[in-house]
């Protein structure tokens, strides 16, 4: 690398060094996505909540600081290079899974499972940190290991990595959390050159094990959710597990083309959407915006999936290839859980809709990985080797 | 040299692959229930969390001719209770107690209900407990707030005068609907247009009280001013039924029209409907539903030959001194049509025919008219056809004519003095008015106006359907009908005490099923008017089957005659006659 240090017109040093190659799209698409969700989580929050619009008792009030919170961390975590992040992994990797142990201990419980921790005002969920830090991890172990997956023992520790933190939400328990390490894994080990025979090899074990998990590893409560999403109506009161998806799918349903328009989804209003602000966000769009509304969501997700590619794509090195990937992963499929148990496609798990449902710890968290995928794009050009 | 390169960069998009099929499958199950299947959606959308309810319009008020309420809607709530929130013996135990003291019911009847109801049917949500409870007993309930009771705004028909006019006014069912009667025959105008509410409902399936955002507004319904008067009505009914048990009558009717406009002032029939005494329970409550007056066909007997002779005076058949002789029966091609007293009275005058009630002089008239006139005048007074009153299930009536297979000489001779036709007392009312009003046929009618939601009233104009005669014959006919009350030396049962009327009585055969007729079974009646020369009531009172077999001269003309001088006198219209008495000693 040359030592001649360029200067163009645009060019700044200092603080102010790099935004150039700040991504302001992917910056909007967050935002965008964020301004969605606070109408949504307004009018999601009208059947329970009735003050005044600029109090922090009010949901959408609450989420719009957390978002202003974000972006500043945002900001903050961009201007950290990458590396500095990676270099820590291993660090972050044991705190999280440390976190994640002490959880099961002392955490909060809430719909028969134990995620949060209590902190006053607001509540963490260790699994957001733990997903971040896992990312980081896989990132620094193939960065370490040549880049590549394509051997076996590498591959096979690389599961380990990710199924530790996997295994452990997936005691407290939280499927759909679980299922997202193992979608980061699978997004990072693809872009790190993974045998595809060896995936199939994972597939088909995977697939082995169902029956097994079926009957001992997955409670009670997860079976039922797992089995009303096949037929939501045998459910004996009506008001248990499958009442969720009925009243999802009705609300979605019922929003036809253009939805109901905004705060006037009656299933929202009138409180039969379960957690409208949160996990079921979704369906309170699908009621008032309608299949367009979706439709515009969709759009900004998949920018935000084309930007986040692209940041992999020009990444300087593999671990920053790794990290954007892992990230993209972790946005991305987490959004598409959410939909699909907003659409009765996969049983109710407490995913939320990434940007959009209310919720400052998982708001928090989804910045600051904006931020760090802003650090990989922001020096693509400092560690590309040529 | 790359050094660091993780191998293809093409894989990079994998993930992006594998994530837009996602996006493919969300979008496929968006057009599946969004697009292809939003018309289920909707459907279970609307039924599951709100209930599209009627909200019955406040129904009309009936009120008489003076503005006295007759019928009227008051506010009230049906209880229901919500059968799954029951199912919790801890809260259907309070409530139920709390509920059953507010209503004066067995608390545990209550429960017992609600269960009985479930057992029955095991989707019902919302169980009726009681229905029509008073206004401030309802608004109590919601202010108890008691767990699973749902008190749902209602109307019930109120009646502030009791039975007076029942069979009138008629009935309204629970869907706000009128059954029978005026309730019936205005439903339209009394009923208002329903709205349509959308019932809030919490999210345990609660019909949230108060909650009813009402999406569209009934329109209440009109008022209803009726020409009947409360006052003439009442001693219609009282008169009618102390007739109907002196002369152990089976029924009868008693209408009081004034007979220039058609507006019936008071029509009392018996057997009646009566809210106090309904049951529903029993057949015979259906025929009660209908009005005899309007609906009862019967031979009318010598009344009609009030019609015969005017026709016969208005053609210029006869005049009232043109005489003929009666041999004390006729004889229609051998067929033998005898009077009612059988005896030869020898040169009669036509007004003679009136007064001695000579079947044989109503034979001459006829004849003098000719048929084919005959059957045209009786048709111009309106038999045979519908007269158009605003009450449901007219008669219409029958009667043979010349073009009719099966017509004899004989049925001619015999309608002449009101056999073998059939009429409706109210048929007889219309053409009577006509013969004594100049001559003017017009349709009775029993609402005066309606009244708007803005309290506008719009009057029903009297209808005239034709001029049968002339106000010359019609004014012949009043002196003769007040000669059948009163002449030199003779006065009838029927000629009240205080003003001059006119009227004709009527003891008419009632037909019995192998064609012929009874002796033992007869309708007395009396048909009378007043004041002479500018009639304000005409008075038709019927008694079915009396069965003292007293004639209608003496059945029911003390009937009519009374009710002519106390309807005058409360009309506040001067006497013809002296020593007339103070009206509160009548």
């Amino acid at each position: 690398m040359s030592s001649t240090t360029w200067s163009f017109g645009g060019h700044r040093t200092g603080v102010f060094q790099g935004w150039d190659r700040f991504d302001y799209v992917l910056t909007f698409a967050a935002l965008a996505l964020v301004a969605f969700g606070l109408v949504l989580i307004y009018s999601g929050a009208s059947s329970t909540y009735t003050g005044p619009i600029a109090s922090l008792a009010n949901p959408a009030a609450r989420q719009a600081v957390f978002a202003a919170i974000g972006v500043c961390l945002m900001l903050a975590v961009s201007k950290f290079d990458y590396h500095f992040l990676t270099h820590y992994a291993w660090v972050l990797y044991i705190i999280g899974i440390l976190s994640l142990v002490f959880i099961l201990g002392v955490g909060h419980t809430a719909f028969g499972s134990t995620r949060w921790f209590d902190l006053g005002p607001i509540q963490v969920q260790p699994s957001e940190f733990a997903k971040l830090a896992t990312i980081l991890a896989l990132a620094k172990y193939f960065g370490d290991h040549g880049g590549d997956a394509r051997d076996l023992r590498t591959l096979i520790t690389s599961f380990l990595i990710a199924a530790v933190p996997a295994g452990l939400v997936f005691i407290e328990p939280d499927l759909g959390t679980s299922v997202v390490f193992m979608a980061i894994w699978l997004g990072v080990v693809i872009v790190a050159g993974a045998r595809r025979t060896h995936l199939l090899v994972f597939a088909g074990l995977f697939i082995a094990i169902l029956p097994f998990a079926w009957t001992f590893l997955i409670s009670d409560y997860q079976v039922e959710r797992i089995s009303v999403l096949i037929d939501p109506y045998n459910d004996q009161n009506g008001r248990g597990a499958g009442y969720n998806n009925i009243q999802s799918e009705i609300a979605v349903g019922s929003g036809e083309w253009f939805g109901k328009g905004l705060m006037n989804g009656d299933q929202t209003k009138f409180g039969y959407l379960p957690v409208a602000t949160k996990d079921f966000i979704f369906s309170v769009l699908g009621e008032e915006t309608g299949f367009v509304g979706a439709m515009v969501l969709f759009a900004l997700f998949i920018l935000l999936l084309m930007r986040g590619i692209r940041t992999a794509k020009i990444a300087g090195d593999t671990s920053g290839q790794l990290v954007a990937s892992g990230i993209v992963m972790l946005i991305l499929f987490q959004a598409f859980i959410n939909i699909a148990v907003n659409l009765s496609l996969f049983p109710v798990t407490g995913i939320p809709l990434p940007f959009v449902s209310a919720g400052g710890s998982s708001l928090l968290t989804l910045f600051i990985a904006l931020g760090i995928l802003q650090s990989v794009a922001m020096r693509h050009r400092a560690y590309r080797q040529y | 040299m790359p050094v660091d390169r993780t191998p293809g960069t093409r894989r990079i998009w994998l993930p992006a692959i594998l994530l837009g099929i996602f996006a493919l499958v969300a979008i496929a199950r968006l057009v599946q229930i969004q697009v292809v299947e939003h018309g289920h959606y909707s459907t279970v959308a609307d039924k599951e969390l709100i209930d599209k309810t009627t909200v019955y319009a406040r129904r009309g008020a009936i009120v008489d001719r003076n503005g006295n309420v007759l019928a009227i809607s008051v506010d009230t709530w049906d209880i229901y209770v919500n059968a799954s929130v029951w199912q919790d013996a801890s809260k259907a135990g309070p409530a139920s107690e709390a509920l059953g003291k507010l209503l004066s019911m067995d608390p545990a009847a209550i429960r017992t209900s609600v269960t009985s109801a479930t057992q029955k049917d095991p989707d019902i949500v919302q169980v009726l407990v009681k229905r029509d409870v008073p206004y401030a007993i309802g608004t109590a309930i919601i202010h108890e707030d008691l767990d699973g009771v749902v008190p749902v705004a209602d109307h019930e028909r109120d009646h502030p005068e009791g039975d007076l006019a029942a069979s009138l006014l008629g009935l309204t069912g629970i869907d706000n609907s009128g059954l029978a009667g005026i309730e019936y025959q205005y439903n339209a105008i009394l009923q208002g247009t329903p709205g349509k509410s959308i019932f809030e409902r919490d999210t345990v399936g609660d019909p949230i009280p108060f909650g009813q955002s009402v999406a569209v507004p009934p329109k209440p319904g009109q008022d209803l001013v009726l020409t009947i008067d409360r006052n003439i009505q009442q001693m219609a009914e009282q008169r009618l039924h102390d007739a109907i048990v002196e002369h152990r009558a089976k029924g009868g009717q008693l209408i009081v029209a004034d007979p220039n406009t058609g507006q019936i002032l008071a029509l009392a029939s018996e057997p009646g409907l009566k809210y106090s005494t309904l049951d529903f329970n029993d057949p015979a409550t259906t025929r009660l539903l209908q009005n005899s007056a309007v609906s009862n066909l019967y031979e009318p007997g010598s009344e009609f030959k009030l019609v015969t002779a005017s026709a016969a005076i208005d053609a210029g058949a006869v005049t009232p001194n043109t005489t003929y002789y009666d041999p004390g029966y006729v004889d229609i091609g051998g067929t033998i049509i005898h009077n009612w007293e059988d005896e030869a009275l020898g040169e009669q005058t036509m007004l003679g025919v009136l007064q001695n009630s000579l079947n044989s002089g109503a034979v001459f008239m006829a004849q003098q008219l000719g048929e084919e006139k005959f059957y045209n005048y009786v048709k111009a007074f309106g038999f045979g056809q519908p007269t158009g009153i605003d009450l449901p299930g007219e008669a219409v009536g029958h009667y043979r004519t010349p073009s009719d297979p099966g017509f004899s000489p004989v049925d001619f001779a015999t309608q002449s003095f009101g056999q073998s036709i059939t009429v409706t007392p109210l048929q007889m009312i219309q053409a009577v008015s006509a013969i004594v009003n100049g001559g003017k046929l017009i349709a009775p009618h029993i609402v005066k106006a309606t009244i708007d939601a803005n309290g506008v009233e719009h009057s029903v104009e009297p209808k005239v359907a034709g001029n049968p005669i002339s106000p010359e014959t019609s004014a012949t006919m009043r002196m003769m009908m007040h000669y059948d009350l009163e002449s030199p030396g003779y006065r009838s049962e029927g000629d009240p005490k205080y003003y001059l009327a006119g009227g004709k009585s009527s003891t008419a055969n009632v037909p019995v099923s192998n064609g012929g007729y009874n002796d033992l079974t007869q309708i007395a009646s009396f048909v009378e008017f007043a004041p002479l020369n500018d009639p304000k009531v005409l008075v038709l009172v019927t008694l079915d089957e009396n069965q003292d077999l007293e004639t209608g001269s003496i059945a029911a003309g003390p009937v009519a005659a009374k009710f002519i001088d106390d309807v005058l006198r409360y009309m506040n219209v001067a006497p013809d006659r002296a020593d007339y008495p103070p009206y509160d000693q009548g």
